[in-house]
């Protein structure tokens, strides 16, 4: 008889006695003996009938009135986590525009508040019960022209914007935040630093510091693809003036201390150019559109 | 079955309960090794007998306590590792035995229970109720619902498993 079926049979308690006298001259016997030996002195639970019978009666007498059995809980619990997950998607669908390079857009907002954006700007805003907590994200610049209602809020990383109804542009680019108000009022609210300011003027907060002007006009000067300059610095005018037409403008001979206020149209690069030299007593040369050259006729030869 | 008994009897149920439940008890210690959990598995598995008592007579009893014994282990959620422990060897004086087999002993069961814990849960569950309850091929591959060469191959390989998992040192 082979090995194996000896084995079995002595598994299954079913060895004869001439045929146990074979199976334990298998040199695996006194293995298998000895894990015998040990397996039938293993500590079973101790299992309490009596006690047993006490908590189940206990437990079926609670058991029975009961109503919702865990598989129905269970379809329950699934429903109403659908209809949570799909009030939170909702809630949470988000809609908006953004713009690119030398691209202006209108946006309407869902309560006829119209924001124009400027290029490189993003606004977003929740389109679901929008009209109970009208809040925006918004990044890059932009005019608000904001209907009455209830508290308008303008997120931007670098603080926001709150008004009930006005007129206002907003630039949030990565360290500045500018604002100004065509009408109405509006706060601005920055970690904790907290403004209000009137129509007619504007704050400009960078890294923190804050600075405060008057502005005279009605609307922003790029809605009319203008770009305006307050007392500034030729070399931030310069740099506008390249991003606005994609250009190389190359500088000779003039004083970085030289301030431009005025404006210069985004859209006719002669009348720009002309704009921005003529009040500073500046020439222009163009003899490519990567080559433009602006200098200064005050120099030594 | 006497007479045409229903589960839904007090009297009947109580004596299945009697009959079935120290064995359903170790069959789901086999596969746990957790006391406490055992016996929770195996009253909640009494309680579904007692809500299904109309649909399921006497006779049918033990192979729906096996199953709903076994779908309850297999949803809980903590499946530790089995630790088993053996008792003293009773028939031995101790005061007779030198420290040194008493030692020998010692780490002998160490080593079986960890190589007993290393089995499949299937190979674990099958061996036990062999070895330990003593029952035969065919009972366990009803319990287990498979064909009884399954159970017998299952036995068979968990022995072999022990026996050279103990040997190698």
């Amino acid at each position: 008889m082979e090995k194996k079926d000896l084995l079995d049979k002595w598994l299954n308690g079913e060895l004869t006695p001439e045929e146990f006298e074979v199976f334990r001259t298998i040199p695996e016997f006194s293995s298998y003996l000895r894990i015998q030996d040990f397996i039938e002195k293993v500590e079973l639970p101790q299992h309490d009938v009596d006690q047993g019978l006490i908590d189940l009666n206990e437990r079926k007498a609670k058991k029975e009135p009961k109503v919702i059995s865990m598989a129905s809980l269970i379809k329950i619990a699934a429903v109403l986590t659908l209809l949570l997950a799909s009030y939170l998607f909702v809630s949470n669908y988000e809609i908006g525009t953004s713009t690119q390079i030398a691209q202006n857009e209108i946006f309407l907002l869902p309560d006829d508040s119209k924001v124009t954006l400027n290029e490189f700007s993003r606004i977003e805003l929740k389109r679901f019960n929008w009209g109970n907590n009208r809040t925006v994200k918004f990044q890059g610049e932009a005019y608000f022209e904001v209907e009455e209602g209830s508290t308008f809020t303008v997120e931007t990383e670098q603080g926001s914007i709150t008004v009930l109804g006005t007129k206002f542009n907003v630039a949030a680019f990565e360290n500045s935040l500018n604002v100004e108000c065509f009408e109405g009022l509006v706060r601005i609210i920055q970690d904790d630093i907290s403004i209000d300011i009137p129509a007619g003027r504007s704050v400009n907060l960078v890294g923190g510091e804050l600075f405060l002007a008057d502005i005279y006009t009605t609307e922003p000067g790029w809605i009319y693809d203008e770009s305006r300059f307050e007392d500034s610095p030729i070399a931030g005018v310069i740099s506008v003036l390249k991003s606005e037409y994609g250009l190389n403008v190359v500088t000779e001979n003039i004083d970085v201390n030289l301030r431009f206020t005025g404006g210069f149209p985004n859209n006719d690069l002669e009348a720009a150019l002309q704009a921005i030299t003529l009040p500073l007593g500046l020439n222009y040369t163009i003899e490519n559109k990567d080559a433009i050259t602006i200098f200064g006729t005050d120099t030594s030869d | 079955m006497n007479k045409e008994k229903n589960s839904c009897n007090e009297e009947v149920f109580n004596s299945l309960y009697r009959e079935l439940s120290p064995a359903l008890h170790n069959f789901i210690f086999f596969k746990s090794g957790n006391r406490d959990q055992s016996l929770d598995i195996v009253q909640e598995a009494f309680i579904k007998l007692w809500n299904n008592c109309g649909k399921v007579p006497p006779a049918k009893a033990k192979s729906f306590l096996y199953t709903v014994s076994n779908n309850l282990f297999l949803n809980a959620v903590s499946h530790q590792k089995v630790v088993l422990k053996f008792r003293k060897h009773k028939d031995m004086d101790l005061n007779e035995q030198s420290p040194q087999f008493l030692l020998e002993e010692k780490e002998y069961g160490e080593r079986l229970s960890e190589a007993i814990a290393n089995l499949t849960e299937m190979q674990r569950t099958a061996f036990l109720l062999s070895r330990v309850e003593g029952k035969k091929y065919r009972e366990i591959a009803e319990i287990l619902g498979i064909s009884e060469k399954a159970a017998g191959k299952r036995i068979h390989d968990a022995l072999e498993a022990l026996r050279t998992q103990i040997e190698k040192i």
